[in-house]
């Protein structure tokens, strides 16, 4: 997952990931990737909701793993399915035997390293099935630290350290002298390995009262000699709990890092299947303000209709902020959705569900959508979506992608227009890259009229009779009748043209069809 | 031998000629309960049962001098290089009286003497690191001056000199036994060790590169408690039976040392944790910004003032949790006997009060008070009348519960006393509250104490001409930051309404001034 440190899927999330994970219906796309298998959530879940945290060597080096990936989907499949079997083995046979004695710490140890070995084994052919094939640094490093470090000595070696800790002729010690003379400070020894019978030549030592013999009455004496034993070997037994539990982390490691790119196979072979074009996303750095796609698609809508979906294009380059308006139901929220997803997938080094994809790597996506159950006119509605936005405001730094979805829409046109304004210039003028779905004709088209470079407007686009084509293009904003669509609606598509009021940059030609 | 006193130190706490009054009693006063300081006592000696800290916690010093003498100390202690050599100390000697009792409970001779020569080796190590700290860095102050000197010569005398060289050379020599052990079903063998190395190492090494940093702990833990069992004892004997040089020479050390600790060492150790507890206590408090000091004692001719003080027992609650901790200035002009607090519900007005009766009470106990700087009157006792939750009983009983206890404060008060009364007779009527509080204060004046008020009756803010009448409010101009002010002036007799403005700063201005740039 990176090239210089491990994937941990329980890092803190970025400020307010959960909401945006709902805003862009998310789970959705977890679902797809995992196909049931929770690592794989979690996983993707962790990478695509932090993605805005990866730095740029970080995605390049997720991209040309991917890419082995995708050339290679057997191998890397049969190589996460045999380490999946490894651990689910694990888990049946290991039952957390760690917690009464060192003896139990110690057999559950043992078997487990037993259990891992054999998993060990499997790594190693996947290694040299592999080594040539894989061009991806990750790969090439995975194969390599498997080769160095699990070589055949290594791993009989393994094999004789398993068979000393089993201690079938006895347990051999050696201690100190601790507090009031106690023993203490055990180390377990290997048994002398070149002599025969050494326990009994032991155990005849002269001079005699050299041997402490518990009488077979003394259970008492007896349970002591164990304990003794178990003193003894509490040391060793965690020095093999930790090896195993080692082991057994990097089994986990290594289903961590891999679980990614499985997600990623599972998404890639759905949306192929539905006929959505994907393709590898170039990234810029923050700042630069590039922000362009072409075929750009939800991944969430294909997977739901399950055939791919209107694509849409945005010529984004040097844009600080691009409001989308245009009638109900247009498309205009799944458009910011797809600008949102895109973003992450792209940021967490995946493909994107679009034909091109060119954006800058942007610190941080946030998003503020309207909830759909708030939108009435009471100013506890308002309240909780300025509350929201001021947690948001907490969060933002410049270069952040802020994605809002007719927000403030909880007042009055006028009122929410001056709020956005306010806080659309402002945000804009420290940095934040705003894209806004926005009912809010005053403040549209206040800003349209501002005519800055650095804001585009985009509007649903209509088809011929005034139907739905779930497509945008450049356009003023136009003071939404509400009114007109439900006319619309209610009594088919008559010819009802829109309020003139699209005057600034040579758009006022246009009219409504 | 040399004895403590003619060093001129007796005591670390008191000087010479003061002592702890005899027949001091552990039972918290009402008035430390009121302060909120049996709560920081607890926290000040949790740990530190050992040193039974509270009856000197529980007696004002009687004189300057014996807080000036306290003071020093604490003054000196309170460099970080000091106070780790007077830790160290304290945990050898800690462990070194744990090894004696070992030693009282062990059956097994050579688990007898080996407690024993433990017990020495942990002595000695206080006393030589203390020895060393001293001469690195001469501590300033009487009391701690004087007892380096007791300890330096005490150190060099042969008898300490003798048991220290015994000490380590016992030591060494059974550090240095190492025996194996077979053991198979129930027999155990014991013999020399040859020097195998350590298996356990060797698994740890061969798994070093899959290591990824925290690893669980799986060692089990066993109960070193309690003397050697019988197994444990034959297999001592066989050790003792190999090894028989090294324990001829423990057997000699436990005859020849059998007590060691010197009586002046041992009470120094005790008395010195008095400052270390209570520097202990208010580290974590100084490293959240707020300050303590010294405090200058004033005579009652001379103007009282702290600044940037505030409720100790309320900030070691409060600042675990992050939350700010208010401060306020309090200053008492030479005639002024009487400080009138009032405000609104909330403003800080009882947290203010009890503020001005730890500072006297801390003071008087020749500790550092929370505050950047203070020069109080040393209290001979600092009284309180805090109204009780009422528990099933009628307003009546309440109200002579509340006089009896009003009654038994004016008995007691002298011109040198603080009295602290919050809201004294609120378990009756305005009217009636306000004649007993007229009453009260009269009482209270003929007694020359310096008295702090908490009430809602405003007509009390001008009783007499050494009355000063302080208001306590929230500030009003940014609800989300609950700061307090005390303002020395009449009272308001208005409840504030506090203005939210901007609630959620998202206007165009606040975001410019939220995100950097």
């Amino acid at each position: 997952m990176s090239p210089d440190r491990d994937f941990s899927v329980d890092a803190a999330l970025p400020a307010h990931a959960e909401a945006v994970a709902r805003d862009l219906g998310m789970a959705m796309i977890f679902g797809a990737m995992a196909q049931d298998d929770q690592t794989i959530h979690d996983v993707v879940r962790a990478a695509l909701l932090s993605a805005a945290d990866t730095d740029a060597a970080t995605i390049r080096y997720r991209q040309e793993v991917l890419e082995d990936c995708l050339r290679h989907a057997d191998g890397v499949r049969a190589l996460y399915a045999s380490v999946v079997a490894t651990l689910d083995r694990k888990r049946t046979h290991y039952f957390s035997a760690f917690t009464r004695s060192p003896s139990s710490v110690l057999y559950g140890a043992v078997e487990l390293l037993q259990l891992l070995r054999d998993g060990l084994h499997a790594l190693r052919a996947f290694a040299d099935a592999y080594a040539g094939r894989l061009r991806a640094d990750g790969f090439r490093q995975l194969c390599a630290s498997l080769h160095a470090e699990l070589d055949d000595a290594w791993l009989s070696d393994l094999d004789r350290q398993l068979d000393v800790l089993r201690f079938r002729s006895g347990t051999l010690l050696s201690a100190g002298l601790g507090q009031g003379n106690r023993g203490g400070a055990y180390h377990v020894h290997e048994p002398p390995a070149d002599q025969r019978n050494w326990v009994q030549r032991w155990l005849d030592m002269p001079p005699p009262g050299r041997v402490v013999r518990i009488d077979p009455r003394d259970d008492a004496g007896a349970r002591i000699v164990s304990e003794l034993r178990d003193r003894g070997i509490n040391e060793a037994a965690h020095a093999a709990a930790q090896a195993a539990e080692h082991l057994a982390a990097f089994f986990e490691g290594l289903r961590t890092e891999l679980a990614f790119y499985i997600g990623c196979l599972n998404l890639h072979d759905q949306l192929r299947g539905f006929g959505a074009p994907t393709c590898r996303p170039s990234l810029r750095e923050a700042g630069s303000r590039v922000w362009n796609a072409r075929g750009l698609s939800d991944a969430t809508l294909v997977l739901q209709l399950r055939r791919a979906a209107v694509p849409n294009a945005l010529a984004g380059d040097g844009a600080d902020i691009v409001l989308i308006t245009g009638a109900n139901e247009g498309g205009k929220s799944r458009f910011l959705r797809a600008l949102g997803l895109a973003q992450l997938m792209a940021q967490s080094g995946m493909f994107v569900v679009a034909e091109s994809f060119a954006t800058e790597r942007c610190v941080r996506v946030l998003t503020h959508f309207a909830r759909e159950e708030d939108r009435s006119l009471t100013m506890g509605k308002l309240e909780e979506d300025l509350e929201r936005m001021s947690a948001i405001v907490n969060a933002v730094t410049p270069n952040t992608l802020l994605l809002l979805n007719e927000s403030f829409a909880s007042t009055n046109e006028r009122e929410g227009s001056e709020i956005a304004r306010q806080v659309v210039t402002a945000l804009a003028e420290r940095g934040v890259k705003v894209a806004f779905v926005t009912h809010l004709y005053a403040f549209a088209d206040g800003m349209y009229r501002a005519a800055s470079a650095a804001t585009r407007c985009l509007r649903a686009e209509r088809g011929a009779n005034g139907e739905r084509t779930f497509r945008f293009t450049a356009g003023a904003p136009r003071e939404t009748s509400f009114a007109a669509d439900l006319y619309h609606q209610v009594f088919g598509p008559e010819d009802v043209p829109a309020p003139p009021k699209c005057t600034a940059r040579g758009e006022s030609a246009e009219t409504a069809p | 031998m040399h004895s403590s006193t003619e060093y001129g130190v007796a005591s670390i706490l008191w000087p010479a000629g003061a002592e702890l009054p005899p027949g001091a009693s552990p039972q918290v006063p009402a008035s430390v309960v009121d302060l909120q300081l049996d709560a920081v006592f607890r926290a000040m000696t949790a740990g530190r049962e050992e040193y039974d800290l509270l009856p000197v916690l529980l007696a004002p010093l009687p004189s300057r001098e014996a807080v000036r003498y306290r003071l020093e100390t604490l003054q000196a202690l309170d460099h970080p290089q000091l106070r780790r050599a007077i830790e160290a100390f304290g945990q050898c000697m800690r462990t070194s009286r744990g090894s004696l009792a070992s030693a009282a409970m062990a059956r097994h001779p050579h688990e007898r003497a080996r407690h024993v020569l433990d017990a020495a080796a942990s002595y000695c190590d206080a006393v030589d690191g203390l020895v060393a700290a001293f001469a690195a860095s001469p501590p300033e102050g009487s009391g701690l001056a004087g007892f380096a000197r007791y300890l330096a010569d005490h150190a060099k005398a042969s008898p300490h000199q003798a048991l220290a060289r015994a000490t380590r050379r016992t030591t060494q020599l059974l550090a240095a036994v190492r025996y194996s052990l077979l053991i198979r079903g129930r027999d155990v063998v014991v013999a020399p060790h040859r020097g195998e190395a350590d298996f356990g190492a060797q698994i740890a090494a061969k798994f070093r590169n899959f290591h990824d940093g925290a690893a669980r702990d799986f060692r089990v833990r066993f109960a070193e408690q309690g003397p050697l069992n019988h197994v444990e004892e034959q297999i001592l004997d066989r050790v003792a039976e190999t090894y028989e040089s090294e324990f001829t020479a423990l057997r000699d050390f436990a005859t020849t040392h059998a007590s060691f600790i010197d009586p002046a060492i041992a009470r120094f150790d005790r008395e010195i944790q008095f400052f270390v507890a209570y520097l202990a206590f208010i580290d974590p408090l100084r490293g959240a910004g707020l300050p303590f000091c010294y405090p200058a004692l004033t005579s009652d001719t001379e103007e009282s003032v702290v600044r940037d003080t505030f409720d100790l027992a309320l900030a070691a609650t409060l600042v675990p949790k992050g939350t700010p901790v208010v401060r306020n200035d309090a200053e008492l002009r030479p005639a002024e006997r009487l400080v009138v607090v009032t405000g609104p519900n909330h403003g800080g007005k009882t947290t203010f009060a009890r503020c001005l009766g730890q500072l006297h009470y801390l003071a008087a106990l020749g500790l550092a008070v929370p505050g950047r700087s203070a020069r109080l009157r040393l209290a001979d006792r600092v009284l309180t009348h805090f109204s009780l939750p009422s528990e099933g009983q009628s307003a009546h009983g309440q109200l002579y519960g509340d006089l009896a206890r009003f009654r038994d404060i004016v008995s007691v008060a002298s011109e040198r006393s603080v009295v602290i009364l919050n809201e004294p007779f609120a378990s009756t009527t305005a009217a009636d509250a306000l004649y007993l509080g007229q009453r009260g204060l009269g009482m209270l004046a003929r007694t020359g104490a310096l008295v702090v008020l908490v009430t809602f009756l405003a007509e009390l803010a001008d009783f007499d001409e050494h009355t000063v009448s302080v208001v306590c409010l929230a500030a009003p101009d940014d609800p989300l930051r609950r700061t307090y002010q005390v303002q020395r002036r009449p009272p308001d007799g208005l409840a504030h309404a506090l203005a939210l403005a901007e609630k959620f700063r998202v206007t165009r201005a606040w975001i410019l001034a939220r995100v950097a740039g």
